[in-house]
């Protein structure tokens, strides 16, 4: 089967910065060069006057897991106002602050989105996060395992454990829960938070085990990195949404030691403690520091207003950030000797000083930081809005009097407060295009993916051309996932399966000998149950294909 | 005889230590044993190819799935009820719900979403098994049956690892699980009345926070014990407290369980303290997972009307049968070997655990595998984290709920 | 013109949500395009013209005769005009009303003006469960306006009240305000058992004594305070047994609980036969 699309304006920058008109071909949902000699053109589309892309790629989305569907059972009032009736091809669902996961895979796909990485997969939830993702229809998933904060790791760094053994004890943990890459989630703050402990800096030392986050970043930053794995550390930094936290997030960033590691949602680490409420911008510092350290990559965690829930595996921020929560109800839990989550809805207000310059802040994070191959648009979806917003995000980007209206708009005194009325960037359609398919892809290893070339999976989005970006980006005249028509103008035609992504490096078994005797001894499950392998996560995951990207190892 | 491991399904601890013996058919125990895996295990293991039965008559799997499909086809206000069933036979329930309009339903609706009323109204701080069982240096256990709907909790959160800890009872515990208990632990027996229940913990929230009550007031509890118990509360580094809502069986139990959740919450201001609710029983935490991640909302929820609602006053199973809307009732059950609700002049289609014998007269009966019997299946643990796979035990045996309901929907078109 | 009537013809199978049928959405429609609206049960449509006889043109003013328990969410949404039920309402009667006035003769069912926030429900007869309370998972019931109930009350009558009056001649059922969060709440007969349960504020004044009350309610002594009385005074226009309830002057013995839960609420309890 071979299909053709013609006449597209090609917005391709995996492959250089030309925006070409050409026709693409697509053979068996692989892009191909061109027809093979005398080969007959199944199918033309005719995509004169549009733009098109590769299929968009979110590297930073709560989707699925315990603390995603805690966050849908906390909310059921909220819920069912947001019914989405069945269609032909779409079962009933609700799209509400946590959305269900038919809606999320029907509403990502018609965006023109094709993959989904959860950030914040506990390992002893990781069966539970496949199940939810596998019901996420159409588009490709993956998930980052979460550590940092589990007890088996923080003894072998408080015992001294050479870095073998940690390598070992990361790569199983990979092996084990289906991953593609490793978080941490405050370095160990919500290990001290089950000791009452109340807050954790990056130099301070863990009540119990004795080592600081600074410790905890740095070998799991070079455990990711010697095993090769494309994804860098995924960092949530300590001391998330505390006003001065600047600071830790600085320091965070020279934990790693020149290692590559991606700070995420850092929007939500750029507060300084200036001005009459003790509470300002430093996105200025953060965007400097991270300008200039080339190993660093960052998503922003945008801000956007109206109603959400926060859903995070740091028990020990959001229970401290609970009292601010709206609705007030909150959910916080320790989590099986592995983590812990918290969840609790926000309703960010323009008229709110906090929220507002919060908002601002965001802003200023991606029109400081210059290198669109190093800065991702994520809101941290839902944590700081839906996913659903990206196209008034992306507006608000390529578009300074867009942007400055609603500045305009906001409290004063935060408005006042920001620079971003002075920033006069605006994002061009080829800067959108790095920063949500070509750049995700490379720093996750995906080499068939957020590109156009000869051999990627046939994941196609054509847009109309509109002077309003957010009209263009809303709904797209097509989407094509592995070379299906899978969304026409907002409309979802097909629904698909997507695969899973993971990363495999290879490791040392014989950590497994430790393993077993730290599960007899302390957990309630035992370590055969809680290993997942291809064929149990292509069941739970609906997966037609587990997708295992090569992992290329940095240590003798 | 071959020992095979297996995961026993039977209460929401999951437990994933126990070797069964297998002979044929028969099963048995042989370590890890329960009260309730081994009863389960017996009758199942008695079971020789249960067939299919229309109108309680012997039939093919065949006719009766095309008798099946004459019932739903015919109804226009479905309900399917029991969901004592695996991860794929709740998406597959599911699936079908949307396809025929129906409403569904937890055969333990109201009794297991106490706690879950109590979550969407208040929130809660909760913990998981292992920290228990690895942190807890005090722990508060609420009701009188949990030893029995969850009999090995004693001994796999509770004994192990030496931690010392106070254990405070606030019903009379089983003398049986008192003897149970580890040995050096320190524990205070309040021995309050069910029925005293809800006064008994808006007490303590009171005594907690220092309010100015009189403790004397309270019938059934000695006013010394009750101060004692708020001084544990208060000095524990690590506290939990422990309850199964089945065993808080009387109306508007929530409201107990809430004033217990602010307990916890208030605990925690301070020191570290957490709920521990036993669940997942019957797989309740399940089946309501699997709704809420694929609509966006819990159980009890409709699907009428291309549409899903969800609505615990109009849509709970006992409401909907009361009120008499529903035309028809699909029963889908395949690990507590409860029987449907009587729904006379009802049609009526009941898959159950093999060994089920309805004496009601169903139009249509279909055995289907009990999970980690018969098939292999997915059930979330009753601390709502941890999801285990329990292998199948025996060849031959009943198609899957899946299975079954996926032909289901195939003949429904 | 004459009031806007529908006249059920026969009972639906299934719950049918009519809060369709109030003045903002019928305003300005001829009787024969109202017969034309569609109402959902459960995976079926009616049209109002199967549904109900049509009669009368003054859409501020409509009836729904014959009513009964299978029509819910009557008068949901209501924010002006008058509504009329005979017979009995279904669940959800007057659900997040804003204004305007609904009036039912007979009984209606669970969770009437469930997060209501201004207007006024009055009911003849007896009404269900968590009256002035709110749907599922919201943390606020009753935020406003007042509910008269002459009859008798179901359980958890002001369950999570917020604001508002809700007056009930009769007797309530269990664990009357639960939770309440503020407003008023009066019942002349007699309440079930743990009133006032995770009170946090608010004011319920009960006409007679209950058998027993919470621990965790302290005793404040007996009050014929002036607030108290203009708060009875004010019942009056409520009918003749708030009337007359108010005129007897009642010196209230006053708790002050639920200690399990802030402890600011009240429960005013005037003397007499438990
Ligand atoms: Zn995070
Ligand atoms: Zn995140
Ligand atoms: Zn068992």
């Amino acid at each position: 089967m071979l299909t053709r699309l013609s006449g597209a304006r090609i917005v391709d920058p995996a492959h250089g910065t030309q925006q070409d008109v050409r026709d693409l071909y697509v053979r068996d949902g692989r892009m191909v060069d061109r027809p093979r000699d005398g080969e007959r053109i199944d199918r033309t589309w005719d995509a004169a006057g549009t733009i098109v892309m590769a299929g968009a790629i979110d590297l930073h989305t709560h989707i699925g897991g315990g603390k995603v569907n805690i966050a849908r059972g906390l909310l059921p009032e909220l819920g069912r106002q947001h019914s989405l009736a069945a269609t032909d091809v779409c079962g009933a669902c609700t799209i509400g602050p946590a959305p269900s996961t038919l809606a999320t895979g029907y509403r990502y796909a018609a965006m023109g989105y094709t993959a989904c990485f959860e950030p914040a997969m506990l390992p002893v939830n990781a069966r539970q996060a496949h199940m939810e993702m596998g019901d996420t229809p159409i588009v490709d998933k993956g998930a980052y395992a979460m550590l940092g904060n589990d007890d088996f790791l923080l003894r072998l760094l408080a015992d001294g454990a050479n870095r073998a053994e940690i390598r070992d004890y990361v790569a199983w943990t990979l092996h084990a829960t289906q991953a593609i890459g490793i978080k941490v989630v405050n370095a160990g703050g919500i290990s001290a938070f089950k000791f009452n402990q109340r807050s954790l800096d990056v130099d301070e030392a863990h009540v119990h085990y004795g080592i600081t986050p600074r410790t905890i970043l740095r070998e799991l930053a070079r455990a990711v990195h010697d095993l090769g794995v494309p994804h860098p550390l995924h960092v949530h930094s300590s001391n998330l949404g505390v006003p001065g936290n600047v600071d830790s997030t600085l320091a965070t960033i020279d934990a790693a030691e020149g290692l590559p590691i991606h700070l995420t949602h850092l929007q939500f680490h750029s507060y300084g403690t200036e001005g009459d409420r003790k509470f300002s911008s430093a996105a200025a510092r953060i965007a400097e520091k991270v300008n200039a350290s080339p190993n660093v990559s960052v998503d922003v965690g945008q801000i956007l207003f109206g109603q959400t829930v926060t859903a995070s595996g740091d028990s020990m921020l959001q229970c401290r950030n609970s009292r601010h929560g709206r609705p007030p109800k909150w959910v916080v839990m320790d989590i099986e000797c592995d983590a812990g989550c918290g969840v609790v809805p926000f309703r960010y207000r323009d008229r709110d000083f906090v929220n507002a310059l919060q908002w601002a802040i965001g802003l200023e994070l991606f029109l400081m930081i210059r290198d669109p191959w190093r800065v991702f648009l994520t809101t941290d979806h839902p944590n700081g809005g839906p996913f659903t917003s990206y196209p008034h995000l992306i507006k608000l980007l390529m578009d300074r009097s867009f942007r400055n209206g609603v500045l305009a708009s906001i409290n004063p005194e935060a408005a006042a407060m920001s620079a971003l009325g002075s920033l006069e960037r605006e994002y061009s359609l080829h800067e959108i295009a790095i920063m949500t398919r070509a750049a995700p892809a490379r720093i996750l290893g995906l080499e068939d993916q957020g590109h156009l070339g000869p051999g990627a999976a046939a994941n196609i989005v054509v847009y109309e051309p509109h002077p309003d970006p957010e009209v263009m980006f809303a709904t797209p005249r097509w989407v094509f996932k592995d070379g299906e028509l899978v969304a026409e103008r907002g409309e979802v035609k097909t629904v698909i399966c997507g695969a899973i992504h993971t990363v495999k490096p290879d490791f040392d078994r014989g950590i497994e000998r430790k393993l077993k005797g730290w599960f007899e001894q302390h957990h309630t499950q035992s370590l055969s149950s809680f290993k997942i392998d291809d064929e149990e996560v292509c069941e739970c995951g609906r997966a037609p294909r587990l997708a295992v990207h090569a992992c290329r190892a940095r240590t003798a | 005889m071959p020992l095979r491991g297996a995961t026993c399904g039977f209460c929401g601890l999951l437990c994933d230590d126990l070797e069964v013996e297998v002979d044929g058919a028969a099963l048995r125990v042989v370590r890890g044993a329960c009260a309730r895996s081994e009863a389960a295990l017996a009758a199942l293991g008695a079971v020789v190819d249960p067939v299919p039965r229309i109108a309680g008559k012997p039939a093919s799997l065949d006719a009766a799935l095309a008798a099946t499909v004459e019932v739903l086809r015919a109804a226009r206000r479905p309900v399917i009820g029991g969901l004592d069933v695996d991860v794929a036979g709740m998406r597959s329930v599911l699936a079908l719900a949307r396809r025929i309009g129906a409403v569904v339903d937890h055969a333990g609706g109201s009794i297991k979403y106490r706690n879950l009323h109590v979550l969407q109204e208040f929130g809660g701080i909760t913990t998981t098994f292992a920290e228990a069982r690895n942190r807890a240096d005090l722990v508060l256990l609420v009701g009188d049956g949990w030893w029995r709907r969850f009999p090995r909790f004693v001994e796999r959160i509770l004994a192990p690892n030496g931690t010392e800890r106070r254990i405070v009872t606030l019903s009379a515990l089983d003398p049986a699980t008192r003897l149970t208990l580890p040995k050096d632990a320190d524990v205070l027996a309040l021995d309050a009345p069910l029925t005293g229940m809800p006064a008994v913990c808006s007490m303590l929230n009171a005594l907690v926070e220092e309010r100015p009550v009189k403790p004397a007031r309270l019938a059934g509890v000695t006013p010394q014990a009750l101060q004692r118990c708020a001084e544990w509360l208060r000095a524990a580094q690590y506290g939990v407290i422990v309850w199964s809502a089945a065993d808080l069986d009387w109306p508007h139990a929530e409201l107990t369980v809430q004033a217990i959740a602010r307990l916890v919450r208030t605990l925690n201001g301070t020191t570290r303290f957490a709920a521990l609710p036993l669940a997942g029983s019957d797989a309740d935490l399940t089946a309501n997972a699997v709704q809420t991640w694929q609509s966006g909302v819990p159980l009890p929820a409709s699907y009428a009307n291309r549409s899903v609602d969800f609505d615990p006053n109009r849509y709970a199973l006992r409401n909907v049968l009361a009120r008499g809307e529903a035309d028809a009732l699909l029963w889908v059950s395949s690990l507590s070997g409860a029987a449907p609700p009587p729904v006379p002049g009802m049609p009526c289609v009941v898959l159950t655990r093999a060994d089920v014998e309805l004496d009601t007269a169903a139009n249509v009966q279909i055995p289907v595998a009990t999970p980690g019997i018969d098939a292999a299946g997915h059930l979330l643990r009753g601390d709502k984290v941890i999801t285990l796979r329990l292998p199948r035990l025996r060849e031959g045996g009943p198609p899957a709920v899946s299975t079954v309901l996926d032909l289901l929907l195939a003949r429904l078109g | 013109m004459s009031a806007l009537k529908f006249v059920l013809r026969h009972s639906p199978p299934s719950a049918v949500d009519v809060s369709g049928l109030r003045p903002a959405m019928l305003a300005g429609k001829s009787r024969k395009e109202i017969a034309q609206l569609s109402l959902t049960g459960w995976n079926e449509v009616h049209r109002v013209g199967d549904l109900f006889a049509v009669r009368g043109d003054d859409a501020q003013r409509i009836v729904i005769d014959g009513a009964d328990e299978r029509l819910v969410r009557i008068g949901a949404g209501l924010d002006s005009g008058e509504l009329t039920v005979v017979g009995a309402a279904g669940d959800y009667l007057g659900e997040s009303m804003r204004g305007g006035s609904i009036v039912v003769r007979g009984d209606a069912g669970a969770l009437i003006g469930a997060g209501m926030r201004g207007g006024r429900i009055d009911v003849s007869g007896n009404v269900g469960a968590f009256a002035g309370s709110g749907r599922a998972g919201t943390l606020q019931g009753m935020a406003g306006g007042v509910i008269v109930v002459r009859g008798n009350a179901g359980d958890r009558a002001a369950d999570r009240m917020r604001r508002g009056l809700l007056l009930i001649e009769g007797n309530a059922g269990d664990y009357c305000a639960s939770r309440m969060l503020a407003g008023t709440t009066v019942v002349l007969g007699r309440v079930g058992i743990d009133a006032g349960y995770l009170m946090r504020r608010g004011t319920l004044v009960l006409g007679r004594s209950p058998h027993e009350l919470l621990p965790t309610f302290n005793h404040n002594g007996w009050h014929d305070l002036l607030a108290i009385r203009l708060l009875l005074e004010s019942l009056a226009v409520y009918g003749k047994r708030f009337q007359s309830f108010a005129r007897s002057r009642p010196s209230l013995s006053r708790w002050l609980g639920d200690l399990g839960c802030d402890g600011k609420g009240e429960i005013l309890i005037a003397p007499g036969r438990p």
